[in-house]
């Protein structure tokens, strides 16, 4: 091995602060956790085990910045170490519940971030996770779809036209994985006719739209997301938005926590995601919907509810569109991932799908007619998860409820 | 294979604690050395006494191990040892425990019987008086590890070689008092663990804010504890070192008190582990 990757390795590892150190050293001699993790529980590998992949990186760290390795010398990490590491940390759903369940109460999430930013440096990215990254560079989303097809999406729905306004005071950031995925134009859609019945000004970025740098985040590319996090920002304060809604969880996150730390300052605008925005206009009496009786069980999407905080948001919603609304066991902040996050299904979709199933069978279980859900990414994982394991069930994006009490989607 | 199963024998150790012994005896074999007048160190009777407490600490821990495998083995956080992993079966544990104590009391044999008596005290009150009678029956269990804690400093201090002074009891018993402090504030963050089994560990057995004030009570204790120390130095470094250390540890134990996180308790946890270490290596600087 090049000592030229040795001292990429040295030069990331020696990114970890002086706090995260200890964390990680504190971590990696607890289990605590471990049996709240999605993907160790559905692999049993103790790889995937997040105090694991702890001791890995402390592993690691010490071989060339410990006393020892001061006095005697660095050792070189070797091939299978490295390889060890990066299927531990793309292991993960990046879901939070060890977060959680941490009993020091470190904030884990930051920690599996700055691990794969050491793999990214070792060079064991993923091999669809480094795709994914050269599609974002090409294209400005993770899906490699040409950038001025991004609201496509309305040509196969039932709208005449999307805003694409210089100036407006609401602008509704789509994200990639609602613009590109068939699974969810209904949700793009759905927003749509909430923002078109109400009586506002919007906007949407059309091709101006970037990805939100999410996926760069999550595949170790903290310096990429900044890139996306300066575009988006500069397109939407061009426009004069004075709030931006979302109905993406990752997106959402994105904007809420991440930009202000990469661009060193607040956005001169607001942030909600859709879901609090629709409360607010059911709460004040804007949307006059006639209140149905389907079960409806919701699943709280781990980047908005437990990373998010936004909990009783949806369920305040949900009580203007349903009179019969069931909870799985662990709900809230303590709500099991679908495992459609933290880039799994590009690197073990099987696991994704193992994972996503759980949270089927206890909808099934509990009776509901309707999942519902507020983020992309889990009603795909949820759509997908259904079709492999031939489970029927409706699952629906809690927009899509709403259209569906106006009446212009299908029951 | 073998580097693995070396590894595993060196897990059951309890390096960490293991490490923090021994460095109790270093700091208070070198202070009483510097005490005693000419700091004329017999570096081979050094080497035998660390060797002692070095094989008599990782004999007691591993015997430690193995009575309390069964616990270990439902405790998630200690779900990973060796013995429960079945990488080390229980009689070989015991065997290289029983070894491991033996030829630390042979090397203390050869340092005198006073030496020999210290490592008895704290290997055995680890074992009988922590392990064996209490850990299980009371809530105040880690008080009885105080006389183990203690012995090292003891020990160091008797071979440095000045044996009678008080200022080396008190450092013993400063650090008998160090040792709950220390455990209680990592078992604050651990309590389902240790509720689970049923270990009575005083913060899983009243209310978090009981537990918080136990904390703080005993950090208390041990800040107040720590000025003792300046009735045996006239150097204005200890007292200003000390000072400086417990203002580090009263924020912290106030940041604890006011949030009630399990963060601040680890926080808190993190500053005690050096802790001793370091106000004994001020007071041995402080006579340089």
């Amino acid at each position: 091995m090049t000592s030229n990757i040795q001292e990429n390795i040295k030069a990331a590892l020696g990114q970890f602060s002086r706090k995260q150190l200890m964390e990680l050293d504190t971590c990696s001699h607890c289990a605590l956790c471990t049996e709240m993790c999605p993907a160790y529980n559905s692999s049993k590998d103790s790889l995937h085990a997040p105090g694991v992949r702890t001791s890995k990186a402390v592993k690691l760290y010490d071989k060339k910045f410990s006393l020892w390795s001061k006095i005697f010398g660095e050792k070189e990490i070797t091939q299978k170490e490295m390889d060890d590491l990066a299927e531990s940390a793309y292991h993960c759903t990046l879901c939070g519940r060890c977060r959680e369940s941490c009993p020091f109460g470190f904030e884990t999430h930051e920690l599996w971030i700055r691990i794969r930013e050491i793999v990214e440096a070792m060079g064991t990215t993923p091999e669809n996770v480094a795709r994914l990254s050269n599609m974002l560079d090409e294209n400005m989303n993770p899906y490699g779809q040409d950038p001025d097809t991004r609201l496509d999406w309305s040509f196969y729905v039932d709208i005449d036209e999307v805003p694409e306004e210089d100036e407006a005071d609401i602008a509704y950031f789509i994200g990639c994985t609602t613009a590109y995925k068939g699974a969810n134009h209904e949700v793009a859609f759905s927003i749509s006719k909430i923002l078109e019945s109400l009586d506002v000004s919007w906007t949407v970025l059309g091709e101006d739209e970037w990805c939100c740098g999410a996926p760069s985040m999550m595949a170790g590319k903290v310096e990429e997301a900044k890139k996306y996090a300066e575009h988006n920002v500069k397109m939407l304060e061009d426009r004069k938005v004075k709030k931006v809604i979302t109905g993406c969880a990752g997106c959402f996150r994105s904007f809420k926590f991440e930009y202000p730390a990469l661009l060193g300052r607040k956005p001169n605008f607001e942030i909600q995601h859709s879901v609090e925005f629709l409360r607010d206009q059911l709460a004040e009496g804007k949307l006059d919907l006639e209140k149905g009786d389907e079960t409806i069980i919701y699943h709280d999407p781990c980047e908005l509810g437990r990373l998010s905080g936004i909990i009783k948001e949806p369920r305040e919603a949900l009580s203007y569109l349903t009179s019969n609304q069931i909870e799985f066991d662990e709900n809230g902040i303590d709500s099991k991932c679908c495992g459609g996050g933290g880039l799994l299904q590009g690197v073990n979709n099987d696991m994704r799908l193992d994972i996503v199933k759980i949270k089927l069978e206890e909808a099934l279980a509990k009776n509901a007619d309707i999942l519902v859900s507020a983020c992309p990414a889990c009603k795909l994982a949820f759509v997908d998860g259904a079709r492999e394991h031939e489970i029927e069930l409706e699952i629906r994006d809690i927009h899509e409820i709403v259209a569906k009490r106006f009446g212009v989607l299908e029951e | 294979m073998k580097v693995e199963l070396a590894y595993d024998y060196a897990v059951l150790l309890k390096p960490k604690v293991l490490l923090a012994m021994l460095g109790l005896y270093l700091t208070t074999f070198f202070t009483s050395s510097i005490v005693s007048g000419d700091f004329s160190v017999d570096y081979f009777q050094f080497f035998i006494g660390f060797m002692a407490v070095a094989l008599s600490v990782s004999g007691a821990n591993a015997l430690n191990c193995v009575y309390d495998h069964d616990i270990d083995t439902l405790m998630t956080r200690t779900s990973g040892r060796p013995l429960v992993r079945g990488t080390i079966s229980l009689p070989n544990a015991s065997l290289f425990s029983w070894v491991t104590l033996g030829l630390s009391a042979i090397l203390a044999v050869y340092l005198g019987v006073i030496p020999l008596m210290l490592l008895a005290e704290g290997a055995g009150s680890y074992l009988l008086l922590y392990t064996v009678i209490f850990k299980r029956k009371t809530s105040v269990n880690v008080l009885f590890t105080a006389p183990s804690v203690a012995a090292p400093a003891w020990f160091g201090w008797y071979l440095g070689g000045a044996p009678l002074y008080p200022v080396g009891l008190v450092m013993g018993a400063l650090v008998a008092i160090w040792g709950p402090l220390h455990l209680w504030s990592i078992a604050l963050a651990f309590t389902k663990d240790y509720e689970k089994v049923g270990i009575p560990m005083f913060p899983s057995m009243v209310s978090r804010k009981k537990a918080i004030s136990g904390v703080l009570s005993a950090q208390m204790l041990l800040i107040a504890s720590s000025y003792s120390l300046v009735l045996w130095t006239d150097s204005s470094l200890y007292l200003i070192g000390v000072t400086l250390l417990n203002m580090l540890m009263m924020g912290a134990g106030y940041k604890l008190y006011k949030s009630e996180s399990n963060r601040d308790g680890w926080v808190l946890f993190k500053l005690t582990s050096p802790y001793i270490l370091l106000v004994f290596l001020l007071f041995m600087f402080s006579y340089l």
